[in-house]
Formats: C-alpha cells, sequence, structure tokens
C-alpha cells in the first residue's frame, strides 16, 4: 500500500474543497446551526419552572441532530470529490499515476471521512461545553453527555464511513455535483433513520446498542464492498467520461 | 519497444479497435492518425494500461501493460486528449501532486518543476490558479505534467491542440529534443503537417491498421513519384514524345512546366533531361513534387468516410 499516495490524494481534495466555497459554506454552516438551536433551546427551557425535567427530555434529542452531521458532510465531500475529478476530466491522469484502485478510494474516502469527524466530534464537544456551562450557572449540575449520546459518538465513524460509501457510489452514477450531493445527501437518510432509532433513544439497553452497531458494521462493510467493487478502473474512464 | 499484438477492443455493440498489430521501437517518435472515432485514443488507453483490450496483448520493454500496469506507469507519461488539471489548485501545486504521486524525490521534483515550466513559458504564472490559465497554457501544463517523472515512453493525445504558433514549435521542438534523448514519443493528431515533419512512422488506423510506414515510404506507396521539369518553352509535341517513354506514367503540361510520374527517377532523370536537350528544349530546373502526408492520409481514408 502507498501511504505517500494515499496522503497526498487526501491532502488535494481537502485544499479543493477548501478552495470550493460552496462546499465550505455547506459543511461550515451546519453545525453552526445546530449549536445555535440548541444553546437557544436550552437557554428558554432554563428561564422556565421544571427546567430540569424539560431538560431531560429535549436534550438527547437535540444531540440526536448531530447525527445528521457525519452522514451529510460525508454526502457532500465524498459527491463533490469524485464529480469534480468527472467534471474536471483529472481522472485519466491520475489514473496513469501508479497507484491503485483500492489507494484512490482510499485516499479519496480519507478525505470526506476525517473531516466530517473533526466536524462531528467537535460539534459534540462545544455542545457538551456549552450547554454543560449553562446548566452548571444556571442549575447547578452538568446534563451531558447522556448515555445515550455516549451510542451517539459510537454511530458517528459508522455514519460516517457509510455516508462517504453511499456518496462514492451514487458519483460514479451522476455527472453533476449539486446532483449528486442532492441524491447523495437524500439517500443517506434512511441511514440516518436507522442510526436514530437505534442512538439510544428507545432503549439504552447495552445489549440491545451493541447488537445494532454490529448490524450497522456490517451494512458498512455490505456497502464499502459494493462500491469498491463499482470503484474499477475501466468503468471509471469508460463510463465516467 | 512497444509492442502490441492482435490488440482488440469492443465496447458493447461497438468495435473501437480491431487486431492492431505495432512494434513502436525505442527513441522512435510513432505518429498515430485517423478520423475522429477512429480508436486511437482507446489504442493509447490500452497501450498505457489504463483500459484492457478485449482481446490481444500489450507489453513495454517487455511488460505485459494489462497485468502489469502499475511497473508500466511508472516508466510512461501520458498527456491525455483534454488537459484535466484541478483548476482551483495552483499549476505548481498540480505539479507537486503529481510528481509525489510518480514517487519523484522533493528535491529533484523541485528541479524538475522549474526547469519544465521554464522550458514551456509557464514558470512566471506558476503560483496562479490553473482555472486562470488559457486553453493552451493548460494543454503545455499537461504535456509537463506527463514528463514529470522524465518517463522513457511519452503518450502525446494532440499536443499541439489550441496552441498558438509560438507555443506549438516550444512543443514541436521538445518533442525532437526528447527524441534526442532517446525517448519514445507516442503522438495521435490530426494536424498532418505535424505528424510528416516529427515522426519517424505513423500508423492510420480506421478501427483497423489501415497503413503503417514512415511518411516518405507511404508517398512512395501511394503515389508514384512525380517530377517536375521546368522548360524555358514548353509545348505539346514534347509532351507526346515524353508519354510515349515505356517508364513514364504519366506526363502533363502546365504552361512550361512539364509534370511526369516516373518509377525510378534516379535512373530515368537523366535519360528524360537528355531528350529534351536533344530536341532543343531550354531545361531551367528540375524538382520533385512532395505529396503531403495530408494526401497520403486522404487516399487511405477519405473513401471510408464517404456514406454509400
Amino acid at each position: 500500500m502507498n501511504w505517500v499516495a494515499i496522503r497526498e490524494i487526501f491532502a488535494k481534495d481537502i485544499q479543493e474543497t477548501i478552495k470550493n466555497r460552496y462546499v465550505f459554506m455547506s459543511i461550515s454552516v451546519l453545525p453552526i446551526i445546530i449549536i445555535a438551536e440548541n444553546v437557544l433551546a436550552v437557554s428558554q427551557i432554563l428561564g422556565s419552572p421544571g427546567a430540569l425535567d424539560q431538560l431531560g427530555q429535549i436534550v438527547p434529542l437535540s444531540s440526536l441532530i448531530i447525527l445528521l452531521i457525519p452522514a451529510v458532510v460525508t454526502a457532500l465531500l465524498g459527491a463533490t470529490s469524485v464529480v469534480i475529478e468527472k467534471n474536471n476530466r483529472s481522472l485519466e491522469p491520475l489514473l496513469s499515476t501508479p497507484i491503485t484502485d483500492t489507494e484512490l478510494l482510499l485516499g479519496k474516502c480519507l478525505a470526506s471521512f476525517v473531516p466530517a469527524m473533526a466536524i462531528s466530534y467537535g460539534t459534540f464537544i462545544a455542545l457538551i461545553a456549552i450547554v454543560d456551562a449553562m446548566t452548571l450557572n444556571a442549575l447547578g449540575l452538568a446534563l451531558l453527555p447522556t448515555l445515550a449520546m455516549v451510542y451517539q459518538l459510537a454511530l458517528v465513524p459508522l455514519l460516517g464511513l457509510l455516508g462517504t460509501f453511499v456518496s462514492l457510489l451514487i458519483s460514479t452514477r451522476i455527472k453533476d455535483v449539486r446532483a449528486a450531493q442532492q441524491v447523495s445527501t437524500f439517500a443517506v437518510l434512511p441511514v440516518l433513520a436507522f442510526a436514530a432509532i437505534i442512538s439510544g433513544l428507545f432503549s439504552t439497553d447495552p445489549l440491545y446498542q451493541v447488537g445494532m452497531l454490529v448490524v450497522m458494521g456490517v451494512l458498512t462493510v455490505v456497502i464499502a464492498r459494493f462500491t469498491i467493487r463499482r470503484f474499477s478502473r475501466e468503468s471509471i474512464l469508460v463510463e465516467w467520461s | 519497444m512497444i509492442k502490441a499484438v492482435s490488440l482488440s477492443r469492443r465496447f458493447g455493440a461497438t468495435q473501437a479497435v480491431k487486431d492492431l498489430n505495432l512494434e513502436i521501437q525505442k527513441g522512435e517518435v510513432f505518429a498515430l492518425l485517423g478520423p475522429n472515432g477512429a480508436g486511437k485514443t482507446t489504442t493509447i488507453r490500452m497501450l498505457t494500461g489504463l483500459i484492457a483490450p478485449t482481446t490481444g496483448t500489450c507489453t513495454i520493454e517487455g511488460v505485459d501493460v494489462t497485468r502489469n500496469p502499475m511497473q508500466v506507469h511508472r516508466n510512461v507519461g501520458v498527456q491525455p486528449e483534454v488537459p484535466g488539471h484541478y483548476e482551483t489548485l495552483t499549476a505548481q501545486r498540480n505539479l507537486e501532486f503529481y510528481g509525489k504521486l510518480f514517487g519523484v524525490e522533493k528535491g529533484v521534483l523541485e528541479k524538475r518543476i522549474r526547469s519544465l515550466m521554464g522550458a514551456f513559458d509557464l514558470w512566471d504564472r506558476r503560483g496562479d490558479s490553473v482555472q486562470t490559465y488559457s486553453k493552451g497554457m493548460k494543454q503545455k501544463l499537461a504535456i509537463v505534467r506527463a514528463l514529470l517523472h522524465d518517463p522513457e515512453y511519452v503518450f502525446l493525445d494532440e499536443p499541439m491542440s489550441g496552441l498558438d504558433p509560438v507555443a506549438s514549435k516550444t512543443v514541436k521542438d521538445f518533442i525532437l529534443d526528447l527524441k534526442a534523448r532517446g525517448k519514445t514519443v507516442v503522438l495521435s493528431t490530426h494536424n498532418l503537417d505535424d505528424a510528416d515533419r516529427l515522426s519517424d512512422r505513423v500508423a492510420v488506423i480506421q478501427g483497423s491498421l489501415l497503413a503503417l510506414d514512415s511518411p516518405d515510404n507511404l508517398r512512395n506507396t501511394l503515389f508514384k513519384r512525380t517530377i517536375v521539369f521546368q522548360l524555358k518553352t514548353a509545348d505539346d509535341v514534347i509532351v507526346g514524345k515524353l508519354r510515349a517513354l515505356p517508364y513514364v506514367h504519366s506526363a502533363e503540361r502546365s504552361e512550361n512546366k512539364l509534370v511526369l510520374q516516373l518509377e525510378d527517377p534516379e535512373e530515368e532523370n537523366p535519360q528524360i533531361l537528355e531528350l529534351l536537350v536533344k530536341e532543343g528544349y531550354r531545361v531551367q530546373f528540375v524538382g520533385e513534387f512532395r505529396h503531403s502526408l495530408e494526401e497520403v492520409y486522404l487516399k487511405l481514408v477519405a473513401p471510408k468516410e464517404v456514406p454509400q
């Protein structure tokens, strides 16, 4: 495995993402909105009677929204990184270099997975810090992280991987960047719904949770294998150009 | 040496390339000519290991291109028909990216980028994003990219496309320089003058191989050699006498010029000159009319393009 090549593809894709104002704005705005919405909700509840009970119901639901981040960010970045290659017709020179399909795919996966993880966990940490500071100040106790939130944190990488592979798979069929992003985002919604079901919202039984994480892990492996099979050099050049 | 044996490629119902046999010698400039859709790009892709042939084999220096594409890629530079740069990144960043993928050591890469960008008059714009480049500059950058790892075999798909005359000359001179350094260059081009001037041999393809030889040999095979005799004054009487000679295939007069098609001008010219002088004609000069590669190409390809 040529790790230098993988690192280079990863770094190049990250640079392209940063230069792409539309994508950069899209992935930056989402965590800001989620944190702002949560802070606003908590601050309103803190001022009302029975705040602790209300917070106990609202906070797990609010933090669940953070699971949108790995799914949506990987869908956006994964779709963009591949479709931009298609639009630029840069795949032919790229495939003329001594890199394998796996190295190319791994570099591209990392370029959407790593930022998605950084943004997701960054948002979780920011949310925990801000909400705890607010509740400590008002009620004298820290509410986060809840047990459900711990399950949600464990789900983030799986959701990120699923989002990445689903978006790469969809990108092989779509030529327009925005269409690929929209379809990819739409396609990860069922996955997100499944994640919501197993995210500790309905049961915090550890056995149930671990079982569901295993199911999601298997689903990720199946989609990843299917994507890798579709990601052949031949089909990239012949079908994508 | 590049060797293709019975190379064929089918896309669904379409036979893009059929039974192509080629041997391209090391250090040779070799041109692939053919109309649009003739299979030139598919041939280049098969020769460089980008796509596999449906049947047949291709080797570069004995290495099977389909079985060991990675090994082949290290030794091959490809400039595709569409430059395919990362438009939002700078030209230098584009080149650094490719240099690292080819495993070029950092110091060597820096020197090579500077030298090649300088040679193609791009160095001063190295820090600009590629999207600000003109079509010709992008084309030159694609050629630079193909040469970064100093490959022994260089494949250039329409290298002069979109270039102004000065840039075009730079590229042509560079191709000749590559040849002088012993590199093998495979060109695909629609510019037949360039192919004529640069190539040691040309292959005319249209799905399958129509002809393969040096431009001069193709000319001589397809056309009788044509010699022009410029006289002080010419008339139809001498034309008649020349037509009567067994080795003259045809003789035409255009004012004071006699245009003769001969089998072996080196042997026959002295005899004709002798006859002209004996008949009292004053010969001002004698020259050979050189058929262009375009005429050769059209003779090979054009009849197949006309719908029946």
